[in-house]
């Protein structure tokens, strides 16, 4: 067999895919030499290939004890040294794993993935020593082969060179954890049940912050506000407070010794954790009384060289590195504290109170952010060098919340600079930038980027809360209530960014270097650049010739809207001490004042005359307070459909505004329209306008990207799914079966939240039908309220039957239908209602929302009993039974099947190597039932003929399924979805 | 030779080194105490036993050689370790290769190897005895290394090595030929020194 392997390994088949060399590395889990040579193939493949796998990578790792070659641990690690977005991805996968394994301390994959994740964190923010000079463990078996071929180096030299690294690797494998050194982690977890009581999901597993914060691999995400004052509250949730006032003196200190140079960090030995560092670095979180440095950690911060000069290559490198790493951590985190904090404020107050924060997080752009997957940074050739694309601009305006049941989504417009940073020290941009890390370093003041606490206000905000509410925008009502706005529209379009010098005293201090001035343009060349270049130097001339004081204060502004929307959060908590009617009052006070100043503030930038949006009517039709736009829309949608009185109508309604959110339907035009407005604002019509309005905007590497901050959900399932699709794709691909398929890309950042890149050219066929239905009634023309189908929108919107548009359109649904449908059969996706199914703009059908697949499903068994959904609309739109449309899709459909049993083995291994000790929900009736089932999907047993006359009968089983029916029937009825 | 001294039997799975073997594995290695107490515990973890019999021995070049066929050459080594043939490798003798081949100077290494390719225990490598160590590493490695197309077949890499080292050519190598000859080869040089200071 040996031969055999080897042979395969090394074929074509392997090097096509790294798909087939992972699920190997499953399959040959617990044998060495086959797992380095794996390895070996893996580095054949480019970044973005091994990204792709890196959830499999790091499942591996965590989910087979046995495992022991250290070839893949190996492997990542030198992943995480090459690519920072490697490091980063592979940082929260570990993150994820350690909350799931959190409850059981004890058990070896907790402690190797703690050990990974600790190392992880030494190569981010370690010097970047090699691993050439580390020293052997007590590893007799691989020592064994060493000695032996010290022995044969005289019959063939070439032995040692080639199996040589291999038992060397071996050899440094740490000696697995022993019993009796691990009563820490069991009061971490005990730490964890009591810190999280009230509240399953807290945003990041608290004991494992504690775990891997000795002094030397510092905490990365501590989701602690660094707050002076113990007592601080920060923001919204009271939920919130005891997770984020508990570790500041240890918080604290990790951040001074964040950035340790390499000479002063340990080796970076993967050996045990050392314990007693970590028992010692936890003692700090039981007293309150400020930073308390260990002798050791004090000794090392006096060594720090101060200036970049006394740096090796290598360690500015690193400290560049460690820089975007600790950024992109601030930023994401306080994405999800955001979404965290507006589930404590009123929904109609949502969206200002959203702004609010955007508003005081673009005070930190542009910076050395950006966000992995979904906006993948330029690899190029030699891997080693890659180029960042810079977040430069989060415009408020542009922002909207999304509707959902209980948390609180949002998507965002994010501008983007591509290939604008990276980690050359050589760079003019990045020595700068050197220069300002180093003496934040030497001062001892690192800055907190992204810091959207407000603890240092949190006596003012206490006071007034007592005195009631008019009282808060009283003092500087001033600056926002007159009426320069209108004015500054013009000038801002010259390229200066909203953040300019602020003439008042700050009313947040971001931190005692008092540095929130940040950038201005960067002198050189007009273009903007990196905030901290400029962040020391005192502000460049002004291009504009236009006076400080004139630009709007739009953090001002910012900071009032989000204490109104704190006082509303209060009033929610402590809201029973007071009679109703009164709180109900102040509540529309506050939200009416909110609302009415978020006009003022946030769209003066919109003003460009020629582009009406939907946003700036509202904002200048906005004489009185208004209620907020989700409930007159809501409103207004129930008065259309009240003849329709049974329906609870109120999930359709949500869902279809959450669609024009993202996809723009709708969102520019007349709202008692609909119909018209159907892919209403299409994105490159948007992304103009975005880049019209953005300071950045005539930058040529200028670009713009739509994502949902969900937090509060584990999107773990959700990516997987997204990654078998895609898998799935590429077979398609190779055996050149022309279907289509949508490739989703999501970002994990941990068990509970994540980004999702937005579907910007597709609404949900709920939403289409539900317009078209609404406009017909409101026309007149549709007494009887039909519902209109799906073939109605094809026609309105590719054009009469058998116009070139029109066909074309079809054959991207057939195309796309017939991918979607073995998919849905295969990987059994069930809910599929018609707000999880698309319609994109050239008529492809796209699915999304995977959490129920595999195994698990929406209640009651017997729903959706269909192969897959095939509706008798979409048989319409193929032109019915008979038509060529629907004989290609019959056609496309065995096509595709039979590419995917070919490769069935490796799917089914695939998934199962996810299923073990997985916590997601479609593996709840355990993994092996899942891959059997799966397995047994494939009709492996038989012949190529006997599968293809199986398609025909899973079309013709789904074909008017009666269950479908029943299933849009019952969600039509009990949530209003068409 | 450090090899040849008589040392005391140890008892199997003692948890611990006692003071008098630790004396005597320390003249006979280049180890400290401290060091070989952690080999010892090391060594224990692995081989539960408290030592390594043959087929053990081969399992351990399966898994580090999965393409080729690893057990002859597993074979000629095991009988390298196990000095005092009594069929099963023990600390001792594991220490005491340890300590050669990682801390030994190129003489001691040498002297260490040369137990390998001279199988009969003759003193002195024969042309076959080379051919058969020879054909059982490349029997070992598979095709997993691409080899120079002078030394591609065991026999041609055999006439390399005697063109270079049998002085005398009588066709076989005695120590002293063997040592010369492998010093004056760099490549063989720094194949020696695989993983010198990293124990």
């Amino acid at each position: 067999m040996s031969q055999l392997l080897y042979r395969f390994i090394n074929s074509e088949h392997f090097s096509d895919d790294p798909f087939y060399t992972v699920t190997y590395l499953a399959r040959y889990a617990d044998h060495i030499g086959i797992h380095h040579f794996l390895c070996t193939k893996l580095r054949d493949f480019s970044y973005e290939e091994i990204e792709f796998f890196l959830p499999q990578l790091c499942h591996l790792l965590v989910s087979n004890e046995n495992m022991q070659s250290v070839a893949l641990e190996d492997f990542i690690f030198e992943l995480c040294e090459q690519s920072a977005h490697g490091a980063l991805l592979t940082f929260w996968l570990f993150q994820t794993h350690l909350h799931d394994l959190a409850g059981n301390p004890h058990s070896t994959a907790f402690k190797v993935c703690r050990r990974i994740y600790n190392r992880i964190q030494n190569i981010v923010f370690g010097g970047g020593e090699s691993k050439k000079k580390e020293r052997l463990k007590e590893n007799v078996l691989p020592v064994t082969v060493l000695a032996s071929l010290i022995a044969g180096s005289i019959a063939a030299p070439l032995l040692p060179r080639f199996a040589g690294p291999l038992a060397v690797a071996q050899a440094r494998k740490p000696p697995a954890p022993q019993e009796t050194i691990s009563e820490m982690p069991t009061k971490l977890a005990r730490s964890k049940t009591t810190g999280s009581t009230g509240r399953r999901k807290k945003e990041r597993p608290a004991p494992l912050k504690q775990t891997a914060s000795s002094p030397a691999t510092p905490p990365l995400t501590t989701p602690a506000i660094i707050s002076p004052l113990p007592s601080a509250v920060s923001l919204a949730s009271p939920r919130r407070t005891k997770t984020e006032i508990r570790p500041s003196p240890l918080a604290r200190r990790a951040s001074h010794n964040e950035l340790l140079s390499a000479s002063e960090i340990p080796p970076a030995s993967p050996s045990l954790p050392d314990l007693r560092v970590h028992r010692h670095s936890l003692q700090p979180t039981s007293s309150l009384s400020g930073p308390s440095f260990s002798p050791e950690s004090k000794r090392r911060h006096v060594k720090k060289p101060s200036s970049p000069s006394l740096l090796s290559r290598s360690q500015k490198i690193h400290m560049l590195r460690a820089n975007y790493f600790r950024r992109e951590d601030q930023f994401l985190s306080a994405l999800d504290r955001i979404s965290n904090k507006l589930v404590a404020v009123p929904k109609p107050a949502r969206l200002s109170a959203l702004r609010a924060e955007l508003a005081l997080l673009n005070n930190d752009l542009p910076s050395e952010v950006d966000i992995p997957v979904i906006c993948p940074a330029t690899v190029h050739q030699n891997k080693s060098r890659t180029s960042h694309h810079r977040i430069v601009r989060i415009n408020p305006a542009e922002a909207t919340v999304l509707n959902s049941a209980e948390r609180v989504p949002y998507l965002l417009m994010v501008e983007v600079l591509l290939d604008d940073f990276d980690f050359d020290p050589d760079k003019p941009q990045n020595q700068t930038l050197l220069g300002t890390l180093m003496q934040e370093e030497a001062s001892g003041n690192r800055q907190r980027m992204f810091d959207l606490s407000e603890s240092p206000r949190q006596s003012r905000r206490v006071e007034a809360a007592d005195e009631g509410p008019t009282s808060v925008f009283e003092p500087s009502a001033g600056d926002i209530g007159t009426s320069p706005i209108i004015g500054l529209g013009e000038g801002f379009d010259d390229a200066v960014p909203a953040r300019t010098n602020h003439s008042e005293p700050n009313p947040w201090p971001r931190s005692s270097s008092g540095a929130n001035s940040l950038s201005t343009m960067s002198s050189r060349g007009g273009t903007p650049r990196s905030s901290d270049p400029s962040r020391t130097s005192s502000p460049g001339p002004r291009q504009s010739g236009r006076p400080n004081n004139e630009a709007p204060d739009l953090s001002a502004l910012a900071t009032h809207m989000r204490t109104a929307a704190n006082m509303l959060a209060q009033l929610e908590v402590s809201g029973n001490k007071r009679p109703k009617s009164e709180v109900a009052a102040i509540k529309a006070k506050i939200i009416a004042s909110m609302q009415s100043l978020e006009e003022q503030s946030f769209f003066f930038e919109e003003a460009t005359p020629a582009i009406p949006t939907f946003d700036s009517i509202m904002a200048s039709a906005a004489t009185a307070p208004l209620p907020a736009y989700s409930e007159r829309v809501a409103a207004e949608q129930d008065g259309v459909t009240s003849s329709k009185k049974n329906i609870n109508t109120e999930a359709g309604a949500a869902r279809m505004e959450n669609d024009q959110m993202t996809s723009g339907v709708e969102r520019k035009a007349d709202r008692d329209d609909p119909s018209a407005a159907t892919f209403g604002e299409e994105w490159t019509a948007k992304r103009e306008r975005v880049r019209k309005s953005s300071p950045y905007g005539m930058c040529p590497n200028w670009e713009l990207l739509s994502v949902i901050v969900k937090t509060g959900a584990d999107l773990r399932q959700e990516a997987f799914a997204c990654q078998l699709i895609h898998v799935c794709s590429g077979i398609w691909e190779r055996a050149q079966v022309p279907v289509w398929l949508k490739r989703m890309r999501i970002l994990v950042t941990g068990e509970s939240s994540g980004l999702i890149e937005t579907i910007t050219n597709g609404t949900s066929l709920h939403s289409l039908k539900r317009s078209l239905t609404i406009a017909s009634i409101n026309s007149g023309h549709n007494p009887r309220g039909r519902i209109a189908s799906l073939k109605d929108h094809f026609v309105k919107t590719f054009g009469a039957e058998d116009t070139p548009t029109y066909t074309a359109a079809v054959d991207a649904f057939v195309r796309s239908l017939a991918a979607y449908s073995v998919i849905c059969h295969i990987l059994q996706l069930k809910d599929r209602h018609n707000g999880n199914v698309l319609i994109d703009n050239q008529g492809h059908i796209i699915h999304i929302d995977f959490g129920f697949m595999l195994s698990n499903s929406p209640g009651s068994v017997g729903f959706e009993s269909a192969p897959f959904k095939l509706t008798q609309e979409y048989v319409d739109v193929m032109g019915g039974v008979d038509s060529d449309a629907f004989k290609l899709f019959r056609t496309l459909c065995k096509q595709a099947f039979q590419a995917l049993r070919k490769s069935a083995d490796n799917l089914v291994l695939l998934v199962e190597l996810m299923g073990k000790e997985s916590r997601m929900p479609c593996f709840s009736s355990g993994v092996q039932y899942a891959t059997a089932q799966l397995k047994q999907r494939f009709v492996l047993q038989m012949s190529e003929k006997e599968a293809e006359d199986f398609v025909d009968g899973l079309v013709q089983k789904s074909l008017g399924s009666y269950s479908t029916r029943m299933y849009d029937q019952f969600q039509y009825l009990s949530q209003g979805i068409y | 030779m450090p090899l040849l001294l008589p040392l005391a039997r140890l008892s199997v799975r003692q948890s611990k080194l006692t003071a008098e073997q630790l004396t005597e594995l320390q003249q006979a290695t280049l180890f400290e105490r401290k060091e070989l107490q952690q080999w010892y515990k090391g060594f224990l973890k692995d081989c539960p036993s408290g030592s390594l019999n043959k087929s053990e021995f081969q399992k351990i070049y399966k898994q580090f050689f999965p393409f080729g066929d690893p057990t002859t050459f597993a074979d000629y080594v095991f009988n390298v370790f196990d000095a005092d043939r009594s069929g099963s490798i023990d600390f001792k003798e594991f220490i005491v290769a340890l300590s050669v081949t990682s801390r030994g100077t190129l003489e001691d290494k040498l002297n260490w190897a040369f137990q390998l390719y001279d199988i009969d225990g003759d003193g002195e490598i024969s042309y076959d005895e080379m051919l058969q160590i020879v054909e059982a590493i490349y029997k070992m490695v598979g095709s997993m290394v691409k080899l120079p197309e002078d030394e591609d077949t065991p026999q041609k890499r055999v006439a390399k090595i005697f063109r270079m080292m049998d002085k005398d050519e009588n066709g076989s190598l005695t120590l002293d030929e063997f040592r010369e000859g492998s010093q004056r080869d760099a490549t063989i040089v720094s194949a020696l020194s695989l993983y010198d200071g990293l124990v």
